[in-house]
């Protein structure tokens, strides 16, 4: 199964490799903090994650073929 | 003439109640571009060593930015500046909303206010003309009744800025609100306002601004628009504003708890996005040209009685809510409301007013000394200590100088925990175990603030425990940052949104004329970030090093509970910290700008200082 991973914000500043979108090949369902640390990110990281636009939590597993949007923390004015 | 600018400064004498106007220099466009660079060019020329920020010598200067109004999105900064009251140093602050076009529009890029009124007074700017109106009728007045009254006499299409009863109480840290509920918060550009007797400034604007390229312009502007509604950041992050970081901000440890004593508040989903939605929010507001309205406008709730009020956003929800150990959402945007009816900056009033809580906890300040029991998690408590801080009453007049003076009368040790940098009170991040973040406030210009760089993340993505790049980090936000501040634009569709800061190179030619890279900008912002660290080496006698050091609390105590419970970095490692930046920034070992820096960066003018 595979997943996209969209990243937002500063998370691109940091991870470039993951700048454009990213198809990720998982050898089964994973949870969002597994697909997370498979890439080498801290899965407490982004401050939200979007699965069809809809919020999820870090123990959801997405069904093959979804896009996650990893939101970077953002700062006050 | 590079277009794209009011074209002017206006020079308002209040002493003698005259007004000049002279051309902006042509060359300040290409150095300091506008806004934060026109005030710290101004500002080096203008106020000279000894002044007393509080005197007629000190002036209060604002200016708005090449982009402000100009099609892209979220152009609605006003910068503004003076020798701050609450730091002795460089002051500066800005705010959103629409009086930033509006006085480009009547042809103003710096706005200059000298001397002292001898009544207070409405100063009245109407295309560039400057008339005065008698305010001593509502001088004592809040900031929402003045900023109606004065909307009510001269129209709805007036832009009006406002000081409320802290300023004219003399409140270190008094903030210039507009439009309901924006504020210039931070360094006491209110105090100094209200110390020239000028309770309201009143703008409205006709004049076209002449663009080098208006097609092209329109064109980047609709591209702009057009990138920040289509990124999933946007539609996610809108509906909340700044609150949507709350359970982030708790879940690492950042969010400043009970003055700072650790960074996680139980209950913090009381106070997150939704619940702010859903029990205050009545209407989104925005700023001139903004496609993400942040501006959330509703009413606290304290014990039934109802506030109107705008917000509140993430700063005052951490310094009002979780550093005064308060858990509700509706009780901490009343607080916002009176902080803001004040005229107060919620985040150094959380931010004193959580000291004076620890101070009654642990036994330094009596419910006799401060007029009443100051626990957290009493909003009742907060809110009327707020109004006594605004009127100088009782200890409210103590913690109405800023924490690092409250704390020095005080004594005991109490200064441990002033949560301060520069005498500036500490803002939303609670940052002993980020390193990036620690040292984005110890080197902040202003003193405690975030905005210069928000560096949390990068400790989080890199590791809080590693040094390695985190300088390097600092500094390119210190850069990137601001830049938005000279632009006379905001950053969230970058921070926030997504985009890309480099494409905002893209206006500067149809705008201007002025052919930029990337690189460029960043130069102006480096140009401006030493010009405003000589500024405070004249100003303050004996600035350097020690001035940049962080709270004592941050590298003496570890928090209790959470993700970092127990870890803190030494003094010396903070040291460390501080070596690796000056040596990047080309400052010697107490932090001062080397001659060679500033020759480097066409800051001459400022090497004879270094002989001071």
């Amino acid at each position: 199964m595979q997943v996209t991973l969209r990243l937002e914000g500063h998370l691109r500043e940091f991870f470039p490799a993951l700048n454009a979108p990213q198809t990720v090949v998982l050898d089964g369902p994973k949870t969002v903090a597994e697909i997370l640390e498979a890439v080498g990110m801290p899965p407490t990281l982004p401050s939200s994650v979007l699965c069809g636009r809809v919020r999820v939590p870090l123990d959801h597993v997405p069904a093959s073929g979804d896009e996650l949007v990893l939101l970077s923390p953002l700062a006050g004015g | 003439m590079i277009p794209g600018y009011g074209g002017n400064i206006l020079r308002v004498n209040l002493t003698a109640k005259s007004s000049a106007t002279t051309p902006i220099p042509e060359s300040w466009k290409r150095e300091y571009l506008g806004g934060r660079g026109f005030i710290a060019r101004a500002f080096w020329d203008e106020i000279k060593p000894g002044t007393d920020p509080l005197g007629p010598d000190n002036k209060l200067l604002m200016a708005p930015g090449p982009y402000t109004g100009q099609f892209l999105s979220s152009s609605g900064k006003l910068h503004m500046g003076a020798l701050s009251p609450a730091t002795g140093g460089y002051g500066d602050s800005n705010m959103g909303g629409h009086v930033s076009f509006e006085l480009k529009q009547a042809g103003v890029d710096l706005l200059i206010l000298e001397g002292i009124a001898d009544t207070p007074v409405t100063v009245v700017i109407d295309d560039g003309k400057v008339t005065y109106r008698d305010a001593s009728p509502y001088w004592e007045g809040t900031t929402f009744d003045t900023e109606r009254r004065l909307k009510e006499e001269l129209g709805e299409e007036w832009q009006i800025m406002v000081i409320g009863p802290a300023a004219v109480n003399g409140v270190v840290f008094a903030c210039i609100q507009h439009d309901f509920g924006r504020q210039a918060g931070r360094t006491g550009v209110g105090t100094v306002m209200a110390s020239k007797k000028v309770k309201a400034i009143a703008v409205r604007g006709t004049k076209d601004v002449r663009l080098f390229d208006a097609k092209r312009t329109l064109a980047e502007g609709e591209k702009m628009m057009d990138q920040v509604m289509k990124q999933p950041g946007f539609t996610a992050w809108q509906p909340y504003g700044t609150p949507e970081v709350v359970p982030w901000a708790s879940s690492q440890g950042v969010m400043p708890t009970r003055n700072f004593q650790t960074g996680v508040i139980e209950g913090f989903h009381n106070l997150d996005g939704p619940t702010m939605k859903a029990k205050v929010t009545e209407i989104d507001k925005g700023c001139t040209s903004c496609a993400i309205p942040c501006g959330k406008w509703g009413k606290g709730v304290l014990n039934g009685k109802e506030k109107p009020q705008e917000g509140p956003e993430y700063e005052s929800i951490a310094l009002l809510g979780s550093n005064l150990g308060i858990t509700d959402i509706q009780q901490v945007a009343y607080l916002n409301g009176t902080c803001d009816e004040l005229g107060l900056d919620s985040i150094s009033a959380g931010n004193v007013v959580a000291w004076s809580m620890e101070c009654f906890e642990k036994g330094f300040l009596s419910a006799a000394d401060l007029g009443r029991e100051m626990r957290f998690g009493d909003a009742e408590a907060a809110a009327a200590m707020f109004h006594d801080i605004a009127y100088g009453h009782g200890f409210g007049k103590i913690l109405g100088q800023g924490v690092r003076a409250a704390a020095t009368r005080v004594g005991l040790g109490t200064e441990r925990f002033a949560m301060h940098v520069k005498g500036l009170e500490i803002s939303g991040y609670e940052a002993r175990y980020a390193p990036a973040m620690m040292l984005s406030y110890m080197t902040c210009d202003i003193g405690g603030n975030h905005s210069r760089s928000w560096a949390v993340t990068f400790d989080v993505a890199t590791g809080r425990e590693n040094f390695e790049g985190k300088a390097e980090r600092v500094i390119w936000l210190q850069h990137v940052r601001p830049l938005f501040d000279a632009l006379g634009c905001c950053r969230f569709p970058w921070v926030e949104a997504g985009l890309d800061p480099e494409s905002y190179v893209a206006f500067i030619e149809p705008i201007t004329g002025m052919q930029f890279t990337w690189d460029d900008m960043l130069k102006v912002s480096e140009r401006v970030w030493n010009l405003t660290r000589m500024i405070s080496y004249r100003h303050i006698p004996g600035f350097g090093r020690s001035f940049d050091s962080p709270p004592p609390r941050w590298v003496e105590e570890g928090h209790e509970t959470g993700p970092t419970a127990g870890k803190h970095f030494t003094p010396e490692q903070a040291q460390d910290l501080l070596d690796r930046y000056y040596k990047l920034r080309g400052w010697d070992v107490n932090g001062i700008p080397k001659a060679e820096k500033l020759q480097e960066l066409g800051l001459e003018f400022c090497v004879a200082a270094l002989c001071k």
